[in-house]
């Protein structure tokens, strides 16, 4: 049997290499984030190829970290602040390759996700905490971990989606000028943008809905109150309601257009709100 | 000009009428949902920026300065207030009339047109004839669609599920949430009760929920008792972690100059949880029992139990005094013959899961401390039958007790909330997950070339056009029919 050294030692070990390779994922999402830079600077697809490539090889890292994390815990690891961010990244990222898988040498949104994906890092590794606790009791919970889970799921797919519908708004001038080619956007694929992050939003509906369900079922169980109006609660619940809003617009011929791409980034305003805005908020 | 009483009346129903049509109208609109979901986000927004549950003093006192503003809406209990729940009562309605609105359309099969838009055009080999029967077989045999008109110019096939019985479903979810809240609105209440080992308790609401509250302050004591059989609390040994909270010694750990380090200190123990066995007991029967832990209540009677945490009781003997002092954990506790109080920390008692995963129980012990001023003076820790000395006086840990604090709520809405959502979230997850597609197709012959004329429509996720549209040439240019070296005609 492992003395109480030899099982210190070997955590404080585990958690070292855990931790370098978050700061290795955080530098290739940044990698990535430059990359892109020079392909909208440059417009060579080159620079689009090559951070899409690194976006990968970070992907490749966040998923390492995290099954290497659920070892070191012997849980699920995503329930702290710290976990569940580096969870973020992931989904972001993930979602964002396999979206992008259809376009041919289109690049542009990625700048937003790669950006999202290296702050989502360097926020867990500044601000959270690395340290592998025991759960506090309230917090041993099947709903829990599938509240956090899904929520930042939806939260990585909202952020995807936007990116594109920024992509959309930002590029959509141009290509009625003709002027966006050079990103491989024209005016038969560039709805494509539009539909991609309407399909995001599809995608990730359900995952928020389930994800507020989770939560109430496991603050009802635990408290015996399902819904208290904390912020956090009322912030996720603003932005289902704009994700509500987004989704009707979507079939009312007047509102299918820009008006909902502004309320696709207004729901992301809404996450960036209920998490971390609502952190920072507090500590105001 | 000659008017009628009777023309009048007429006249004024063919108003009223006209009125609830109208009304009817807008709240079958999605463009009114729009709207009130609007104000809705709006109104949480409020309630976001205004500490709810404060009142209005502290508002003052933390320099709030929309003192008019806020108790006119009422916005430190805004979720409460007459605006927010008409608004709410508004998107109701609103539901609830779309949904009666579309109930027949879940019914009545689509109507097609005679002519679509082609959105694909595939050209084919054969003659038009064989092309018929080829493209059908590959439609229904291959592609396991359903044919739902084929007596037009036009055919139409379908796959997946009915989209609109979905959509309509999770509506109606959406309206059973509603009256789940409002249920909760008016009936629910909550409050404690902190069980001691061996006695039996009756639950005395002093909250009887908002409408009963109307014309009865409190609820009726339960006619059953609970009676705490047992209490444990379990701990895991827990180092903490020495790591730095600079962001530069954290990005030096990154890249790799220094370590973090796991520590273990004496009294690294952290509640894993705690158990309490406890039995509804009515005269001499037991009714139900249930070892309920933090997040498994005991529900019984409509209400549920909730593990709130637990409540020490330590005795103690005085210089050896066989009658024994009680206080509780925390409290301050007079002794007589010293001038400052002595207060006692919660009891650490139970078992323990050592960090290389053996089990060992605790030997109880509680901290001992002097309240001197406002200040608290460590003065050590105790086991059961040890003393300690404080200015002469023996002070000697002679037992314990531990009661559950329990949180009970009275919530008749919960369980219609958890009926709606369930509903919502299935038919929701199979209308956006699996979905829905709809193909309408033609062949027609133009210069001397057949071609298959394609408009394709999906709901949801679970199909895409272009993977149809795949599939489908992929199966025609098995069969012979498709030419590999034929131009799309679009
Ligand atoms: C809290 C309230 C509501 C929620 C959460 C909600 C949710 C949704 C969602 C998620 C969609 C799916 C959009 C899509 O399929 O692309 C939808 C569609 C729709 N909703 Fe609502 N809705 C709400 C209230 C209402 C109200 C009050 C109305 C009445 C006007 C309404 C009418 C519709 C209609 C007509 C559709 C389109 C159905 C379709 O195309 O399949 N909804 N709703």
């Amino acid at each position: 049997m492992l003395n109480y050294e030899m099982i210190l030692s070997r955590d404080s070990y585990l958690l070292a290499i855990e931790l370098r390779l978050f700061w290795l994922a955080s530098l290739i999402y940044g990698l990535a984030l430059i990359l892109y830079i020079f392909h909208i600077i440059t417009r060579a697809n080159v620079f689009g190829k090559a951070a899409a490539t690194a976006m990968l090889v970070g992907v490749i890292a966040q998923a390492g970290l995290i099954v290497l994390r659920a070892f070191e815990a012997g849980r699920a690891p995503f329930q702290t602040l710290y976990e569940s961010l580096s969870w973020f990244a992931l989904c972001a990222s993930v979602t964002y390759l396999y979206e992008s898988r259809r376009w041919k040498n289109i690049y542009f949104p990625g700048v937003f996700v790669s950006a999202l994906s290296m702050g989502a890092c360097l926020y867990a590794l500044f601000a959270g905490s690395p340290a592998i606790e025991p759960l506090s009791p309230a917090l041993q919970s099947y709903w829990f971990e599938w509240h956090v889970i899904l929520a930042f799921f939806s939260y990585a797919v909202f952020a995807v989606s936007a990116s594109i519908e920024a992509a959309y708004l930002i590029l959509s001038p141009f290509v009625k000028k003709g002027g966006a080619t050079g990103y491989g956007v024209n005016t038969e694929n560039i709805r494509d943008f539009h539909r991609s992050a309407f399909r995001l939003v599809l995608f990730g509906y359900p995952l928020l809905t389930f994800a507020i369900f989770s939560g109430a079922a496991w603050a009802n169980n635990t408290w015996g109150r399902y819904w208290s109006w904390d912020p956090k609660e009322t912030w996720s619940l603003i932005t289902w309601t704009v994700f509500t809003i987004y989704l009707h617009s979507k079939t009312i011929p007047a509102l299918k257009g820009w008006p909902a791409s502004v309320f696709n980034i207004i729901g992301f305003i809404c996450v960036m709100m209920a998490f971390p805005g609502v952190n920072w908020l507090a500590s105001l | 000009m000659e008017y009628s009483d009777e023309k009048i009346d007429k006249g004024l129903a063919a108003r009223l009428t006209d009125v609830f049509t109208r009304a009817y109208r807008l709240f079958a609109s999605t463009k009114t949902s729009v709207c009130i979901l609007g104000l809705m986000a709006v109104c949480y927004l409020i309630g976001t920026v205004f500490p709810q549950g404060a009142d209005l003093s502290e508002y003052v006192k933390e320099g709030g300065r929309l003192v008019f503003l806020v108790s006119l809406f009422d916005l430190l209990d805004f979720f409460s207030s007459p605006v927010f729940l008409f608004l709410a009562f508004l998107l109701f309605l609103n539901l609830v009339i779309c949904t009666y609105d579309r109930y027949p359309a879940i019914f009545i099969k689509d109507d097609y047109p005679r002519e679509f838009e082609p959105l694909h055009s595939i050209a084919l080999t054969q003659d038009i004839k064989e092309a018929f029967v080829k493209v059908r077989e590959a439609f229904v045999k291959e592609l396991k669609f359903k044919p739902v008109l084929s007596d037009s110019l036009w055919t139409v096939v379908e796959k997946g599920l009915p989209y609109r019985p979905l959509t309509w479903l999770y509506h109606a979810g959406i309206i059973v949430c509603f009256l789940g809240f409002a249920l909760t609105y008016l009936f629910a209440y909550e409050g404690t009760v902190t069980l001691s080992p061996k006695r039996l308790h009756t639950v005395v609401p002093d909250d009887t929920g908002r409408l009963k509250s109307l014309w009865k302050k409190k609820d009726d004591p339960t006619d059953f008792h609970l009676l705490l059989e047992d209490f444990g609390t379990e701990y895991i040994q827990s180092p903490d972690l020495n790591y730095p909270d600079d962001r530069a010694a954290r990005l030096a750990i990154g890249l790799g100059w220094g370590s973090p380090a796991y520590e273990l200190h004496e009294d690294s123990l952290f509640v894993k949880g705690w158990k309490a066995r406890i039995k509804v007991v009515k005269g001499k029967e037991t009714l139900y029992e249930k070892t309920a832990e933090v997040n498994s209540p005991l529900k019984y009677g409509g209400y549920a139990f909730h593990l709130a945490g637990w409540e020490d009781t330590v005795k103690v003997s005085v210089d050896g005094n066989p009658i024994l002092l009680e206080a509780k954990a925390g409290d301050a506790l007079f002794v007589p013959g010293l001038l400052d109080p002595v207060v006692f920390g919660d009891v650490k008692a139970g078992k323990v899961l050592r960090l290389d995963g053996s089990m060992a129980e605790l030997e109880a012990f509680t901290t001992v401390k002097r309240k001197v001023k406002d200040r608290e003076e460590y003065l050590g820790k105790v086991r059961i039958g040890e003393s300690i000395d404080i200015n002469g006086r023996r002070i000697t840990l002679a037992g314990f007790e531990t009661g559950s604090v329990l949180n009970y709520r009275y919530d008749p809405g919960a369980g219609v909330l958890w009926a709606g959502g369930l509903l919502a979230l299935v038919t929701m997850a199979l209308r956006f997950y699996i979905g829905w597609c709809m193909a309408a197709y033609n062949i027609v012959e133009k210069d001397g070339i057949v071609y298959l004329e394609l408009f394709i429509a999906v709901k949801g996720l679970g199909f895409s056009p272009e993977r149809v549209v795949k599939a489908l040439e992929h199966r025609l240019t098995k069969d012979d029919i498709r030419p590999v070296l034929l131009p799309p005609f679009k």
